[in-house]
C-alpha cells in the first residue's frame, strides 16, 4: 500500500505531462484541412437555395424574403428582424436593424459605429478583425462589410469559434445593418453536411431586400 | 483547570483541550463556539474566506502559506501563457491546477497514512470519468442552443443554467456516496467526507474543462485577438469553477457525514450545518453561475457569477467544517502529550491543543506523533525546516500566568 501511494502521484504526474504535451503538439500533428470536393473552381454560378417556400417578412423600413424551413423568425419589430436557423455546432442568427443617420452618412461610418455599439468583445475570447467582407451590399445597394472571429467563452459550455458578419449600406438618411453569428467556418465550407448553412444563403436574405 | 463550558478539568492555557472553548480573553462574543479562531486553523477567523484552510484542512500554518503561494503562483503562470496566446497549454495547466494540487496535499500530509490510497484516487477517478461521460454525451445538446446576440431559448436556458448543474452535482456525489454506504465503519469522519466530496469534485471539473475546451486545446478554434481576453478565461477554469465544484461536493459530504456521526454532539448545533441546508446551498452554488453566465455572460461578469457563490460556500463549508470539530470533538490521540503541529508546544494529546486551540482531528495521523519520555519536543513530529514558525505570541503551556493583555477571568470578560 505504501508502494501504491508512492506511485499515485508519479502516475497522475505523467498523466498530466502527457496532457501537456498533446496541446503542445496537438495543433502540428493534426491532419491537414483538405478543400472541399467540388466540381466548380472558379466564377461558379450560385448554389442552388433552399428549395422549401419563400416567406415574406415586411417591417416599416424594410421587407425580405426567407426560406422557412431551415430559417425561423426570432422576433421581430417596426424597424428590426432576427431569424434563426439550428445547427449541429449552434444557432446560427441572421439579423437586420433600420437605422437613421444623417444625410450623406457613408456604409462604412454606419458599420463602424454600429460594431462599435454593439459588437461587446468581453463576451467572446480572442476576438479578432478578419478583414472586410467583399461586394457588400444590401437589397443591392452598395455598402461595407466587416467579418470577425471569436470563441464563445462561457465556462459552462463548449469553447466553441464563431464567425461573425457585419454589413451596413446606406440611402439617404436610411440605412440597415446586417449581422449574422454562425458557429460554421464560412472559409471552411462542408456542402456534403446538409445542416450546414449554404454559402448562399446569406446572399439570398440580403438580395431579396426591398428599401421601403 | 474546570472548563466553565463543558465542566472537564483541562490542564491550563488558552483554550480547553475537552471542548475547544476559549478559556482566556478574546475578541470572541461566544467563547464556546469561538468564531475568530478557525478549528482547524485557529490562526483565522470562521469568516476568513480562506481556500487553503478550507479546502486543505490538514495543513500546518507553514505549509497553509506555501500552498496558498504555490496556488497563486501557478495561477498567474497560467495567466501568463494564456495572454502570450499559448492557449492550449493554458488550458490544459488551468484544467489541472487544482486537482494536482489537491494530489500534492494529500502526498505531502499523508491524510490516510498507512490506509489505502487508491480510495482517494478511485473517488478522484469516479468523479473524472463520470464527468468526461456526461459532459460528451451532453456536448451536442448543450452546444446546439448556443446563440449570440439573440436571447436564449428558454428550453437551453433550462438545460444549461438547470438540468446540467443538477445532473454534474448528483454525479459528483456518487463516489462519495459510494464510500458512504460501503466504507463508512472505515471513514467515519466528516472530515473524511468532506475530503472524499473534493476530490470528486475536482476530478468531474478536470474532465468537464477539458472536455468543454477541446477545440481550444486542439487548435481547432481561433486563439487570436486580444490577449487579455485568452486570460481572463483562465481565471474561472483554473480557480473558481474547479473551487465550485469541489465547494459544493464536499459541502454536501461533510454535512452528510457530520450528520451521521455518532458522536454525540456537546451542545445544540447550528442549523446551518445540517444537510438540508448544505443540499440547498450546493444546488444553489451550481445553478446561480450556470443560469448567470447563460443570461447575461461577459468575460468579466462570467468571473463574477463564479467567485460569488464560491464566497458564500466557502464561508458555508467552514462554517460546517468548524461546528463539527467543535461541537463533535473526540480524543484521536493516545492519551499522552504531543507536540502540537501548529503552534509548536508541548500539549495533552487531547481533542483540541489548549494552547493554540486547534482541534487535534483537524491533524494528519502522521503529524500525531506522541512525545517521548526525554526527548525535546522540537523532534517530536517529522517537523521540516519549512514548518518553522515563530512562536512569539503563544506562551508555553507550562507557563499558567497569562499574556500581560489578558486576565485571569477572560471569558467572563467575553461574555460580558
Amino acid at each position: 500500500m505504501q508502494r501504491m501511494r508512492r506511485r499515485l502521484p508519479l502516475l497522475f504526474g505523467l498523466l498530466a505531462v502527457a496532457l501537456v504535451a498533446m496541446a503542445c503538439g496537438a495543433e502540428a500533428a493534426l491532419p491537414p484541412q483538405q478543400p472541399a470536393a467540388t466540381p466548380c473552381v472558379s466564377n461558379c454560378p450560385p448554389l442552388v437555395g433552399y428549395s422549401s417556400p419563400m416567406k415574406l417578412l415586411s417591417t416599416d423600413h424594410f421587407s425580405f424574403y426567407y426560406s422557412s424551413p431551415p430559417w425561423s423568425v426570432d422576433s421581430q419589430d417596426s424597424s428590426s428582424a432576427t431569424l434563426l436557423h439550428d445547427s449541429d455546432y449552434g444557432t446560427i442568427s441572421a439579423q437586420f436593424f433600420a437605422v437613421s443617420v444623417r444625410s450623406g452618412t457613408s456604409a462604412d461610418a454606419l458599420l463602424s459605429s454600429w460594431t462599435r455599439q454593439n459588437l461587446d468583445s468581453s463576451q467572446f475570447a480572442g476576438l479578432q478583425d478578419e478583414g472586410p467582407v467583399n461586394g457588400a451590399e444590401i437589397g443591392y445597394v452598395r455598402g461595407a462589410g466587416e467579418q470577425y472571429a471569436a470563441v464563445v467563452n462561457q465556462p459552462n459550455a463548449p469553447n466553441v469559434p464563431i464567425y461573425i458578419q457585419i454589413m451596413a449600406s446606406t440611402q439617404g438618411t436610411s440605412g440597415i445593418v446586417f449581422a449574422a453569428v454562425s458557429p460554421l467556418d464560412p472559409n471552411k465550407p462542408d456542402p456534403t453536411n446538409p445542416r450546414q448553412v449554404r454559402s448562399n444563403a446569406y446572399d439570398q436574405l440580403v438580395n431579396s431586400l426591398s428599401w421601403l | 483547570m474546570i472548563c466553565p463550558h463543558c465542566g472537564n478539568e483541562t490542564p491550563e492555557g488558552h483554550y480547553c483541550g475537552y471542548c475547544g472553548a476559549r478559556l482566556t480573553a478574546s475578541a470572541n462574543r461566544n467563547p464556546a463556539r469561538r468564531g475568530s479562531a478557525y478549528a482547524a486553523n485557529p490562526h483565522q477567523s470562521v469568516y476568513q474566506p480562506d481556500v487553503i484552510s478550507t479546502f486543505f484542512p490538514h495543513l500546518n500554518p507553514a505549509r497553509t502559506r506555501l500552498f496558498g503561494w504555490i496556488l497563486a503562483g501557478l495561477a498567474v503562470v497560467i495567466f501568463a501563457l494564456g495572454f502570450a496566446r499559448f492557449v492550449p497549454i493554458s488550458t490544459v495547466l488551468a484544467a489541472l491546477l487544482v486537482p494536482l494540487l489537491y494530489l500534492a496535499y494529500f502526498y505531502v500530509v499523508q491524510v490516510y497514512e498507512d490506509e489505502p490510497a487508491w480510495v482517494l484516487g478511485a473517488t478522484f477517478l469516479i468523479g473524472a470519468i463520470l464527468g468526461l461521460v456526461a459532459t460528451l454525451l451532453l456536448y451536442r445538446s448543450v452546444i446546439s442552443g448556443q446563440s449570440i446576440f439573440v436571447r436564449p431559448k428558454p428550453s437551453h436556458v433550462l438545460l444549461v443554467g438547470v438540468g446540467v448543474p443538477l445532473l454534474a452535482q448528483a454525479l459528483m456525489l456518487v463516489g462519495p456516496l459510494i464510500l458512504f454506504f460501503a466504507r463508512r465503519q472505515r471513514f467515519n469522519d466528516m472530515l473524511d467526507g468532506l475530503t472524499f466530496g473534493v476530490a470528486s469534485g475536482l476530478g468531474y471539473a478536470a474532465a468537464e474543462s477539458i472536455v468543454y475546451s477541446w477545440l481550444l486545446i486542439t487548435g481547432l478554434a481561433p486563439a487570436l485577438g486580444d490577449p487579455s481576453s485568452l486570460a481572463l478565461r483562465t481565471i474561472p477554469l483554473a480557480l473558481l469553477k474547479p473551487l465550485l465544484y469541489a465547494g459544493t461536493t464536499g459541502l454536501i459530504c461533510a454535512a452528510l457525514w457530520l450528520r451521521f456521526d455518532r458522536t454525540p454532539p456537546t451542545r445544540e448545533m447550528s442549523a446551518l450545518t445540517s444537510l438540508p441546508v448544505a443540499l440547498i446551498a450546493a444546488i444553489l452554488g451550481m445553478i446561480i453561475p450556470a443560469l448567470g453566465v447563460t443570461l447575461y455572460g461577459g468575460q468579466w461578469l462570467n468571473i463574477l457569477w463564479y467567485a460569488i457563490p464560491l464566497l458564500g460556500i466557502i464561508l458555508l463549508l467552514r462554517q460546517v467544517l468548524h461546528v463539527g470539530l467543535i461541537d463533535k470533538a473526540r480524543s484521536v490521540g493516545h492519551g499522552g502529550t504531543i507536540t502540537c503541529p501548529h503552534c509548536h508546544q508541548t500539549v495533552a494529546d487531547l481533542p483540541f491543543c489548549s494552547n493554540c486551540g486547534i482541534a487535534m482531528r483537524s491533524i494528519s495521523k502522521r503529524a500525531r506523533v506522541p512525545v517521548t519520555a526525554g526527548a525535546p519536543a522540537e523532534t517530536a513530529t517529522d517537523r521540516t525546516s519549512a514548518d518553522t514558525i515563530p512562536n512569539t505570541t503563544q506562551p508555553d503551556t507550562t507557563d499558567t500566568t497569562p499574556p500581560p493583555d489578558q486576565p485571569t477571568e477572560g471569558h467572563d470578560a467575553e461574555n460580558a
